[in-house]
């Protein structure tokens, strides 16, 4: 049967350029989509990444600002339409290609981008 | 393999008790830890408002003028974070539920505030927290104290400033102020406000000011001079460390190993906090290069008799109750304070005394 | 060939306690395609961390959900306390783990029921219930709820419960053991019960790794994910954990794995109850949460993650929970394609959906 694991904490930072081909080597790599989520840092958004193998954590972080637009990575891992569309109907955070994109309706917020904070000329207020 | 596999279940079920109550007509029995819903001593309540901040869903709700202590009933999640918080422990888990209701309920106690606070403190809701000015020295102990940011002090400013609607009479910073200066409740403030008339005289302003001067140089911690500063006489000094433990300021050094004691004479607010637990009396102030002059003696004779003895704290086994304090006062770490197992390590002891002061059952002896 | 159409799936629909709204696309009696949407309930709990403290925080996080409360009091806690370099005494780990157990048993118990409701077996399902409130007496005895705990802290347990309580539970548990086994029978070998999930909504062992199912489904197709495998959480290397895995993939794979894992959490209960040390159960915790943690508890769902991030204040920047249902749904709607309508509950049932948790 499998080794018990030990995790340790990384956050490895990649740029929004580079955020597609990494994905692609994970997936390659044997890796599983966890999770992702966005945090507000000032006027910047971080967004984090996070993979499996074996029960290896491995957590990519991507810094953009407000107007970047980031890649969706639905084309390698399916499953994470979830999060790409949480993350534009709470943070407004653009996605292109997404696989399944539902037009910020996935989640039925009051205001638009209830979580970003600095997002300009944000509605609603 | 089989059909009807559940037939056995079903069979046994027929004899069997029902698994369910009757309820109301059969009450249920509650657990002794089930969390079921808040109660409230009112006697104890000092009605500060630490159970209404701690709240994580804010189902109290505390009116210090009005004297009332509410709980909106169907907020309230049991999760008894108050109960824990309660400085007055008069907040307790109840095991009964609060009945179902097609309202929603909001249970209100009213608050009699008297004079219950055991510590002899004055807690009547017309007295407010009041600070000789005279007196202060700005350390900021209270404000480190203060469990309700309540407090502003600058130092540089010389400001000490109370926030009224935030402060709760609790007395805490009353209990940590180094120069006593601050003081609680109606007499206080009476007090204070005579303290405040001469002022306005100047003379008399200033009569005040040299006769509380004079106490004050009577006093062993006092440091009214510019010029002054905290110094230690390193030939009685045992380098406990109590002092670095008192120093509101954090700007004493000690390290026992090195026999180094040192003060950072720019943090240093010369409020006296360190020499009176200081268990040698070495601490005293003076000028910069001058010889520390010893000004109370007492003190020092007595332990300097002692240290000679090199008497060690004894337990009298009977009244100790083994909650550990003497082992967390120890500034040399020389007590171990297991149930039922107290030992002293007598290399370590420097004889300070501390234990002695620490120990709530009166247990230990020199 | 028939006429394609679209049948609303929820938010209301009897097995469903709550709202998920799956648009079906069906042809004839067949289904063709599964579109999922959530968000009716998001009450973003996340939120709410910029203006409770961390201490406070833990009571919110376990309202997530109603079942599975100590897992997530349990990773959230593991997350600030790794986030503020705390290391916690080892009986509380010991305490934490068997309480994690036991919210499992209950947790599959309750959904072993809800499954025989799915397709209409109503007695067994409150056969299932009535053994289920044995183990919510144990916890309400323990830690004073019956689904949620409150004992969590950040720096240990609120609570103690003493080794004669500990003996007590393992007692209640082994007599129970053989009710259990009477009804797990029922869904492993009565024929009108396999029939119904039998060879439904297979998941194969690739799907399962493509659409990166977790905890059951996963298992339940071959894949071995199963975080009690890492030393993240618990003390599970102490207590000889093995998962368990079923190779089949259809819904009666998904039920073995959790019927067998019912037995096993009896199993790891009792060896932590000889192996739990004396001593402490918490350590103070002072300060201010800087730094950042990520980590994952293997709850009865699946793998939970949780994601610290400390501002030097009292009050977290984020907090992250994504709950095994989240990673779930993509699995659901794949398995969904091509299944008949009249199995939909069943195979919504299979994944144990918490949609309270999914959408916080």
């Amino acid at each position: 049967m499998s080794e018990r694991v030990d995790n340790k904490q990384n956050f490895t930072p990649v740029s929004v350029s580079r955020l597609l081909t990494e994905v692609r080597d994970l997936k390659a790599d044997g890796y599983r989509f966890c999770q992702a989520c966005a945090t507000m840092m000032g006027d910047k958004v971080e967004i984090l990444y996070s993979f499996d193998k074996g029960h290896q954590l491995k957590n990519l972080r991507l810094t953009i600002s407000q107007k970047e637009e980031v890649e969706s990575i639905t084309g390698e891992f399916w499953p994470a339409f979830i999060y790409e569309n949480e993350m534009h109907d709470l943070f407004g955070v653009k996605f292109n290609h997404m696989a399944l994109d539902y037009q910020g309706n996935f989640f039925k917020v009051a205001e638009p981008t209830p979580w970003n904070t600095e997002k300009e000329g944000k509605e609603g207020k | 393999m089989g059909t009807f596999k559940i037939a056995k279940t079903v069979v046994k079920s027929l004899f069997r008790k029902p698994a369910t109550l009757m309820y109301p007509v059969v009450p249920r029995e509650w657990e002794e830890r089930t969390r079921g819903s808040i109660g409230i001593e009112v006697e104890k309540c000092i009605l500060c408002g630490i159970c209404a901040r701690r709240c994580p869903t804010a189902a109290i709700d505390v009116d210090r003028k009005g004297g009332t202590w509410e709980i909106h009933r169907m907020q309230c999640i049991q999760c008894g974070a108050c109960v824990e918080a309660c400085p007055k422990d008069c907040l307790l888990m109840e095991n009964q539920y609060t009945e179902p209701e097609a309202e929603k309920v909001i249970d209100s106690f009213e608050v009699v505030l008297e004079k219950t606070d055991t510590k002899g403190l004055s807690t009547t809701i017309e007295g407010s927290l009041t600070c000789d000015k005279d007196e202060c020295v700005y350390c900021g102990l209270c404000v480190k104290t203060c469990p309700c940011e309540a407090l502003i002090v600058d130092r540089k400013e010389k400001k000490w400033e109370v926030d009224e609607e935030a402060c709760v009479k609790c007395g805490a910073c009353v209990e940590k102020c180094p120069k006593k200066c601050l003081s609680l409740g109606e007499e206080a403030a009476e007090e204070a406000t005579k303290a405040e008339k001469p002022k306005k005289d100047k003379k008399a302003a200033k009569a005040d000011k040299t006769e509380k001067k004079e106490k004050a140089a009577k006093k062993p911690a006092a440091a009214d001079g510019e010029g002054e500063v905290l110094l230690c006489n390193t030939e009685e000094c045992i380098f406990c460390g109590l002092c670095v433990k008192n120093c509101p300021c954090e700007a004493l050094v000690v390290d026992r190993k090195e026999k180094k004691w040192e003060v950072d004479i720019e943090a240093c607010a010369k409020c006296g906090a360190c020499m009176e637990n200081c268990p040698k009396s070495c601490l005293s102030f003076g000028a910069p290069d001058g010889k520390p002059e010893l000004k109370d003696k007492k003190p020092a004779k007595k332990t300097a008799k002692k240290s000679k003895e090199k008497s060690f704290p004894q337990l009298d086994e009977e009244k100790c109750i083994y909650c550990g304090a003497c082992e967390n006062a120890c500034p040399c770490e020389a007590i171990s304070a297991e149930m039922d197992d107290w030992t002293l390590d007598k290399e370590k002891c420097v004889s300070c005394g501390v234990c002695i002061d620490a120990c709530p059952a009166e247990a230990l002896k020199m | 060939m028939g006429k394609k159409t679209i049948i609303p799936f929820g938010p209301q629909h009897p097995v469903l306690p709550e709202p998920v709204h799956l648009d079906l696309v069906i042809e004839d009696e067949t289904v063709l395609e599964a579109i999922p949407s959530i968000g009716f309930i998001h009450r973003g709990l996340e939120k709410l961390v910029e203006t409770k403290d961390y201490t406070q925080m833990v009571y919110v996080i376990e309202r997530i959900c109603g079942i599975c409360s100590f897992g997530h009091g349990w990773g959230y806690c593991a997350a600030v306390e790794g986030a503020m370099n705390v290391e916690i005494p080892k009986r509380a780990e010991y305490l934490r783990t068997i309480l994690h157990e036991l919210s499992r048993l209950h947790s599959h118990l309750l959904w072993l029921g809800l499954l025989a409701d799915a397709f209409g077996f109503e007695s067994l399902f409150q056969h299932c219930w009535r053994v289920r409130e044995t183990i919510l007496d144990i916890l309400e005895k323990t830690t004073g709820g019956r689904v949620i705990f409150s004992i969590c802290q950040v720096g240990g347990m609120r609570k103690d419960i003493d080794d004669k309580t500990l003996k007590d539970i393992v007692a209640i548990l082994n007599g129970i053991k053989a009710e259990i086994k009477e009804l797990t029978d029922v869904f492993l070998e009565d024929d009108s019960v396999k029939n119904r999930m039998c060879g439904v909504g297979v998941l194969s062992k690739e799907d399962a790794e493509e659409l990166c199912a977790v905890g059951p489904v996963a298992r339940g197709s071959g894949v071995v994910q199963d975080l009690r495998m890492t030393n993240d959480h618990g003390v599970y290397g102490e207590l000889d954990f093995e998962p368990m895995i079923e190779e089949a993939g259809d819904c009666y794979a998904r039920c073995k794995v959790r019927i067998r894992e019912v037995f096993q959490s009896i199993e790891l209960i009792e060896k932590a109850v000889d192996k739990i040390p004396a001593g402490d159960v918490s350590v103070e915790v002072k300060g201010n949460v800087d730094g950042e943690f990520a980590t994952r508890i293997e709850q009865p769902r699946g793998e939970a993650f949780y994601y610290a991030k400390g501002a030097d204040s009292k009050f977290l920047k984020r907090m992250r929970v994504r709950t095994p249902t989240n990673m779930n749904i993509p699995a659901l709607v794949k398995t969904l394609q091509g299944c008949d309508l009249a199995d939909v509950p069943i195979l919504v049932l299979t994944i144990d959906p918490c949609i309270s948790c999914t959408e916080r």
